[in-house]
């Protein structure tokens, strides 16, 4: 859908300003549903004045991720007033081939949230199949806007426990969550270190690994990015598929989401080798694993958010350090941010960091040791993205924080793992909700991955 | 484990955060049930597994070591509280 749409801008059959007047005028509309915290008015002078084989290629940017002159606060009240001097390396890498940028997209505060509600009213993003339910989150206005719009569209996303798939699938659109490194995190406000990965979300499966091909690579500005210049090529005559038995389970799948998968997996066994493979440690403890160690980078991470060299600010006069800090911090926060915070840095105090972070940490490298075994015997890990379709706010309204952490319960054991994945829709009637299926392949493999997707989506 | 209000306050301190009677008593409740659920942890058997802080593991390949350009001064632009070219802060 991209490339020719780019084509077509390319033969003069497409006028670029008029496409771009179009796109904003619907984003405009769009609003309403909460998809962006800031647009970009610009937006047709932007396109008259690039240039590159991307000239006509209009994306949008998850909050987190800095856009150079754009508000960039990534969800939080905090970072109001933040306007970054330079763009994030991803974004340079589009712009400098001739991209323009739409605006920045809703999120749930600094990426806390698998629903997109943990920020402003305005910014909660509905989901455009049924605005009574989320859009899923944390990159919850990318998925949203991808799956509300008529136009070709690439999203920049960001995951950290599922942050790209878990609002892909709820969505009905693709996305990509890279290896981990092999796009460059510089200029992506942190939520957890090792482990964010920001990612494209789009229409079709070619649209994401254009736009991956573009802005993978080791960036010297990130000394944890890296990407092989010559990937390792396992030539193979047919991929194997493994999908994971504690994940096609009717007590932990909604009846809906076990049924669709089922189908699925018939329709892949039809043409591909497909075997039972078990991740049952990873089920087991991946949430908590997650939890300790986002929630205690998380608590050191935002630390630096004390209202004094960027965002959100208050008369300084006649305050001590600590109370000006705690202040502004507990005035800004959303509850789930303070939630989180207090969790981590619960887990990392004296006492307990033993028995909880550096247990979590060697845990880790026990639940990569049991994926390590299963792609022994498979090239491609299949499980449904998610446990059930997108929930409806007041249904998420009855979930305690603990129940909300796992809607990401498929999704966190790749993303700690740092392994790539890709969440497709799976057609469904239109009357029902989207739901997508997770394909995982080994690091760096996001070429097997898109083979694996391509040879599959055809099937489904 | 035991998680009461006095934790919380402890944590909240270290964590700059002020927390009123109504937080305290519902971060409580939320510690309770999340902690319990994270302290399932200690059923996993370990033996020598060392504690993984990225993966893919990777060796940083740091850039050489020569001078250039630094930000200055820019990031000072966009704040209110400044004098002089200074942060201006409260007190220690």
């Amino acid at each position: 859908m991209i490339k020719q749409h780019l084509e077509q801008i390319k033969q003069g059959e497409k006028n670029p300003v008029e496409f771009a007047e179009q796109v904003l005028q619907e984003a405009k509309e769009a609003q309403q549903h909460g998809y962006f915290t800031y647009l970009n008015q610009n937006l047709t002078k932007d396109i008259k004045k690039t240039q590159g084989e991307l000239k006509g290629l209009i994306v949008s940017v998850k909050d987190a991720i800095w856009v150079k002159g754009m508000p960039s606060q990534a969800g939080s009240r905090i970072l109001d007033n933040f306007i970054p001097f330079e763009d994030a390396s991803l974004i340079k890498k589009l712009r400098q081939k001739g991209a323009v940028f739409l605006g920045k997209t809703s999120q749930d505060e600094f990426g806390y949230g698998s629903f997109g509600i943990n920020t402003r009213k305005e910014w909660i993003a509905k989901n455009p199949k049924n605005y009574e339910k989320t859009c899923g989150g944390s990159s919850s206005g990318s998925a949203g806007y991808t799956a509300y719009t008529k136009y070709p569209h690439i999203s920049i996303g960001e995951s950290t426990g599922g942050s790209i798939a878990c609002p892909s699938s709820f969505c009905g659109v693709v996305g990509l969550t890279p290896t981990y490194g092999a796009v460059s995190r510089y200029g992506v406000i942190d939520l957890a270190n090792s482990l964010d990965k920001p990612g494209p979300i789009g229409k079709t499966i070619d649209d994401v690994f254009f736009i991956f091909d573009l802005i993978k690579g080791t960036d010297e500005k990130d000394s944890t990015s890296y990407y092989p210049s010559k990937p390792k090529q396992e030539s193979k005559n047919e991929l194997k598929f493994g999908f994971v038995s504690e994940l096609f389970n009717p007590d932990v799948l909604s009846k809906e989401v076990y049924s669709e998968f089922k189908r699925a997996l018939k329709k892949i066994e039809s043409k591909f080798q497909v075997e039972e493979i078990s991740l049952k440690e990873n089920i087991e403890y991946g949430v908590s694993v997650y939890g300790i160690l986002s929630m205690s980078e998380t608590s050191t991470n935002l630390a630096k958010y004390s209202g004094l060299r960027y965002g959100k600010e208050m008369p300084p006069e006649n305050k001590t350090y600590n109370k000006y800090f705690s202040e502004i911090r507990t005035k800004e926060f959303e509850e789930e941010t303070k939630r989180r915070l207090l969790l981590g840095t619960f887990a990392r105090m004296s006492g307990y960091r033993d028995a909880f972070y550096l247990r979590a940490a060697r845990a880790r490298t026990k639940l990569f040791k049991e994926y390590s075994k299963a792609f022994k015997s498979v090239d491609i890990i299949l499980n449904p993205a998610t446990p059930y379709t997108a929930p409806s706010f007041e249904e998420i309204k009855t979930m305690s924080p603990l129940k909300q952490y796992f809607a990401d319960l498929c999704l966190v054991p790749a993303n700690l793992a740092g392994l790539p994945h890709l969440s497709i829709p799976l057609p469904r009637e239109e009357d029902k909700m989207p739901q997508g299926i997770l394909l995982t392949a080994k690091h760096y493999s996001e070429q097997e991955l898109y083979l694996a997707g391509k040879n599959i989506e055809g099937l489904l | 484990m035991e998680i009461d209000k006095k934790i919380i306050e402890i944590v909240a301190k270290n964590a700059r955060l002020e927390l009123n009677n109504s937080e305290k008593e519902k971060f409580s409740q939320d510690f309770k049930e999340i902690i319990s659920y994270f302290s399932k942890l200690e059923n996993m058997q370990l033996t020598d597994e060392k504690p993984s802080f990225h993966l893919p593991k990777l060796s940083p390949k740091y850039r050489e070591d020569i001078p250039s350009q630094p930000l200055g001064r820019k990031a000072l632009l966009l704040i209110k509280n400044k004098e002089d070219g200074y942060y201006k802060g409260p007190g220690v």
